[in-house]
């Protein structure tokens, strides 16, 4: 089978460093936190939590899209908006008919969720909306893209947890690769700041403590003083298309994905494996046909939590070999936090923009590494790197599920 | 199917200096060319039968002059260098990484590296004998102490200053010596008497000779079978040194009795990282070895020849044997043809 080039023609983002993808890079290059502490939960219940709340306008949809879609497929659907209109297919066409959809999302609509089991439990509503199963459903957003758009092709929604847009991602390029379709709307969404599910990745001790620095200060991968993540919300969106099509329509190419790898730890649902992570990062580069000398800086995963840190860096190290320590390697949920379901696609469509303008992220509050991590984490600011040309993306998950995505400037 | 035995984990280091840079810009560049389709372990062999090659020029083509020797050895080692880098890259660019080509690669390195170091010697005519024969055995037990320490420490050290530094000044040295004024620059005496290329050899001496002193420090010991394998291999060089200074010995067969102990027992200490164990001694070597030196210095010199091949018979035959069983082992690792991506 002839392996077709896969571009990546658009790129559309909803974060908590705001919905425009040039914006969010260069706040993100420069090293700014967005993650703000709120307060979450109900009357007595009440918690001051960190999280990564998306920057963005709601009012950009419609009256009946409000209703209709959870903030996730809300955040989803503006997502597709930004990367479509990015890549000359604003409108519903010919062309957009016969393209798939493949979306992540980990959870599905938390605060309709939240909604519905808040009116039966605690005020003995029996009748809750009409809209709340449609609200939920984890593939909403993909639903709502393919009516906004016309878009008639296959409509899939991944869910693995933390990997399910990088995963998503990575069928998708497989499935244009493949020449099963000339173009998909790939890409992930997540919206649980809900307040029931903000303590259940508490009670997992996963989530970061506050700084005495402040919340900004609170999300350090790598650092001796690391705690956790925080947890996110919003959307990440690509449009992959054959080279062909992209040339003959004449979309200007943003990146190309060249490989993907994807391995399962068969281990444990929540402590990370080296093992795991290895076979995905080599799956990768297998299948981009590349050495690891090839890659010129990675985007970690990087989640600040004791164990996984460690585990991904002596991955690192031992995937990409003796050079890896040469490698700059940012953990950029220092400063979004953890957007789960949509990490993937976020941190994937930042590592594009890094490869395109040759300049890595950072990895934010990275004062006083742990011995263990001792890799160049490109500490505070971005660094100016005009050659790179291959990057590596690391999105691994809860249940054991490994992805790893590599892309390469376009320089043809 | 069976893959063989699990390899033991190792922490692996490099820290040459050059490395890094050679492969952004050189070796990269180069992999762009190899054909998707062509499997690492030919790689390999092509590196290998590169040095072969230059080792068979040298030893079989006595009417070549030095500058075609030099000249087609710099292109042999370059070839080499190309290869050895491009194989691993290769591999798991490929997905077809393994333990059998990880031990063919670093394997045939060592060999190789008795074969460069063969075409450089003889490309020094000055050097005396001992020069000649404690460099390979210095030369063979750096290596062999690097892989001593993964053995024992679980732990792969590449030094700064290492086999990549070393072949860009060897590769400087073949390239000049390649023509007349090259020749006449490296045999130009230095202000103590000796020719220029005696700089190399003493850059070599402090390089191999540094490479074990560090190990040893590392390891806070030395292992008993690395120190009997380096006494019989310093009894082989000093027989060796002594039969070709006395003319009852060939240069080459003085050379392939160090070569072949320590690329037998290189093979053997790489393969307690595949099968588990500690590297052994091997007495029977160290006998023979004795044996040798004794039959050069108080023996009849018509026994040389004889004992000397018996030697290296028996020292042939077990580090074939010693490959064989990584071969063996893991024979279904073995890449006729890259899987299509």
């Amino acid at each position: 089978m002839r392996r077709r080039r896969v571009l990546v023609t658009g790129m559309g983002f909803v974060t908590p460093h705001g919905d425009q993808a040039d914006v969010m890079f260069e706040r993100i290059y420069a090293g700014e936190s967005a993650i703000r502490s709120i307060r979450s939960g109900h009357h007595t219940l009440a918690a001051d939590v960190l999280v990564g709340r998306a920057e963005w306008n709601p009012d950009e949809l419609t009256a009946i899209q409000r209703v209709a879609m959870d903030p996730v497929a809300q955040m989803g659907f503006l997502a597709a908006r930004r990367a479509l209109a990015q890549a000359g297919l604003a409108e519903a066409s010919d062309e957009l008919r016969e393209a798939g959809i493949y979306m992540g999302c980990g959870l599905g609509g938390a605060e309709t969720y939240e909604y519905g089991y808040e009116m039966y439990h605690t005020k003995s509503v029996r009748r809750v909306k009409p809209t709340v199963v449609p609200r939920v459903m984890p593939n909403a957003a993909a639903a709502h893209i393919s009516m906004g758009y016309g878009i008639q092709g296959p409509s899939h929604t991944f869910a693995v947890a933390c990997t399910s847009s990088a995963a998503a991602i990575g069928e998708a390029y497989r499935t244009v690769r493949d020449g099963y379709l000339e173009c998909v709307v790939a890409g992930g969404a997540e919206a649980m700041l809900a307040a029931a599910v903000l303590i259940a990745w508490e009670a997992m001790g996963v989530i970061a403590k506050e700084h005495p620095d402040g919340p900004a200060a609170s999300i350090r991968p790598f650092d001796v003083a690391r705690t956790g993540f925080a947890l996110a919300e919003g959307a990440g969106v690509l449009i992959l298309e054959s080279e062909e099509r992209a040339r003959e329509r004449g979309a200007t190419p943003l990146g190309e994905i060249v490989g993907y790898g994807a391995s399962s730890d068969a281990f444990n649902l929540t402590q990370p494996s080296r093992e795991g992570q290895v076979r995905a990062m080599r799956a990768a580069l297998a299948d981009a046909g590349l050495p690891p000398e090839a890659v010129g800086y990675v985007n970690a995963h990087a989640t600040a939590t004791q164990v996984g840190d460690v585990v991904e860096v002596q991955a690192i190290k031992e995937a990409l070999g003796a050079q890896a320590r040469r490698i700059p390697v940012s953990a950029t949920k220092s400063m979004h936090g953890h957007l789960v379901g949509a990490a993937g696609a976020v941190e994937l469509g930042i590592t594009l923009m890094a490869v395109a303008q040759g300049r890595v992220p950072p990895t934010a509050n990275l004062t006083d590494p742990d011995p263990e991590c001792d890799l160049d984490f490109v500490p505070g600011r971005g660094r100016e790197m005009p050659g790179l040309e291959y990057a590596l993306s690391n999105t691994f998950g809860f249940g054991g599920s490994n992805v790893s995505l590599v892309v390469r400037r376009i320089t043809d | 199917m069976n893959r063989g035995p699990e390899p033991a984990e190792y922490e692996f280091t490099d820290s040459s200096l050059v490395r890094p840079v050679a492969t952004r810009v050189y070796f990269l560049r180069m992999f762009r060319l190899v054909p998707g389709w062509l499997a690492a372990n030919f790689i390999t062999l092509l590196g290998f039968g590169a040095t072969g090659g230059m080792f068979l020029l040298a030893l079989f083509s006595a009417s070549v002059s030095p500058g075609t020797l030099a000249a087609a050895s710099f292109v042999a080692l370059q070839a080499y260098v190309v290869a050895d880098h491009l194989d691993g890259m290769q591999a798991l660019a490929s997905g077809t990484a393994s333990p059998l080509g990880e031990f063919l690669d670093h394997f045939s390195d060592c060999v190789s590296g008795t074969f460069v170091a063969f075409v450089c010697l003889e490309l020094m005519p000055g050097l005396v004998e001992g020069v000649r024969a404690s460099l390979l055995w210095l030369y063979l037990l750096a290596f062999i102490a690097t892989y001593q320490e993964r053995a024992e420490a679980r732990r792969l050290h590449f030094a700064r200053f290492g086999a990549l530094e070393g072949i860009v000044i060897l590769s400087v040295f073949l390239a000049s010596s390649a023509f007349s004024w090259g020749r006449a620059f490296w045999e130009a005496p230095l202000p103590w008497g000796q020719p220029a290329y005696w700089v190399i050899a003493g850059i070599a001496y402090a390089a191999f000779g540094g490479t074990v002193v560090t190990i040893l420090v590392r390891m806070r010991r030395a292992p008993a079978s690395l120190v009997i394998h380096a006494a019989a291999s310093a009894a082989l060089a000093f027989a060796g040194t002594k039969g070709v200074e006395s003319g009852v010995l060939d240069s080459w067969l003085a050379w392939a009795l160090v070569s072949a102990h320590g690329a037998g027992y290189l093979a053997t200490v790489m393969q307690p990282h595949l099968f588990g164990g500690r590297p052994r001694v091997d007495f029977p070597a160290l006998v023979l070895a004795a044996g040798l030196s004794y039959v050069l210095v108080a023996g009849d010199p018509r026994w040389t020849q004889g004992v000397a091949l018996a030697t290296l018979a028996y020292l042939t035959v077990g580090a074939t044997r010693s490959v064989y069983r990584v071969l063996h082992a893991y024979r279904h690792a073995w890449v006729w043809v890259n899987p299509e991506r």
